[in-house]
């Protein structure tokens, strides 16, 4: 299934080919929870997810190519939470300021006069290379990506890990790209720690 | 002069390329004089480097196995639905 070309996956989808939903919903399927639970919370997520795949097999005959498949899933997503919102009127509450004023790092890492007070420690393991090759320490992002909140778990997930264009997320997540851009850093910046307490713990039982 | 805490707040757009070139500069000059934020940079720079080489966990197989029902079961309403709007 990897080798197949968008086309022809769209096609076995028109089909109803099911090892094309399997393929689908294995690759889209965490970045549609994502979405979805940055915009109407995690109770109704799963609702949300339903009700976006009647959308998308319906609109599927249309789909015209003008993004990715992935790319025009994710807005569907956006759009069906966004009229489940509207639906209940509640308003849309995506990457608010409160949030934004949070620093990236703990603010005790930090002196009042903006330096160190805990400088970041040595690592064993430095090079992607390495961090890579620790399996551990692919759990450990795993985890804390599990733990962010939903809208940095969507950034992270989209951007970093998928490489989808930062215009694109911006209008699936309905963000300035300003503030995707700082809750992409927040996040970043909490997988570092992670990474920085395990390579602490090591440094510790050698 | 940016301090330590400057840098922990823009050090992806400094690694990103979205920071003016004056921006990019003044970071620069305290790179060069701060090691700890020299080490920092680098390991974030790794941390985003490895993220870029891991994929989006996949979910569990029962958690795909129901969604596969679910979509198999709504491309065949769709389908019936369609067949009687055909039908005169």
């Amino acid at each position: 299934m990897e080798q197949l070309n968008e086309q022809e996956l769209i096609e076995k989808l028109l089909a109803g080919d099911e090892h094309a939903y399997r393929y689908v919903v294995q690759a889209y399927h965490n970045n549609m929870m994502y979405v979805a639970k940055s915009i109407v919370g995690p109770a109704i997520a799963d609702e949300v997810i339903q009700e976006s795949w009647i959308s998308i097999l319906k609109a599927l005959p249309k789909f015209e190519g003008r993004s990715s498949l992935k790319t025009w899933v994710l807005r569907i997503v956006s759009n069906s939470a966004k009229s489940r919102l509207r639906k209940e009127s509640r308003s849309v509450a995506m990457g608010d300021a409160s949030d934004l004023e949070m620093l990236s790092l703990p603010a005790d890492r930090f002196h009042e006069n903006g330096h160190w007070t805990a400088p970041p420690k040595q690592w064993n393991m430095a090079s992607p290379d390495e961090l890579l090759s620790s399996e551990e320490l692919r759990d450990i992002i795993y985890k804390t990506m599990d733990k962010l909140p939903p809208i940095q778990q969507s950034i992270v997930s989209l951007r970093d890990m998928e490489g989808t264009p930062m215009e694109d997320i911006c209008k699936i997540l309905d963000v300035t790209e300003s503030n995707s851009r700082v809750l992409l850093h927040r996040a970043r910046a909490k997988i570092w720690l992670e990474i920085e307490r395990y390579q602490g713990n090591q440094n510790v039982k050698l | 002069m940016l301090s330590c805490k400057d840098i922990s707040n823009i050090a992806s757009d400094y690694l990103d390329s979205n920071l003016s070139t004056f921006m990019k500069m003044k970071v620069k000059m305290h790179l060069f004089m701060c090691h700890r934020c020299r080490n920092f940079v680098n390991q974030l720079k790794s941390t985003i480097d490895t993220l870029h080489s891991i994929k989006t966990p996949s979910p569990e197989k029962s958690v795909i196995d129901r969604q596969v029902n679910e979509l198999l079961e709504i491309a065949k309403n769709l389908k019936n639905n369609s067949k009687k709007t055909n039908d005169p």
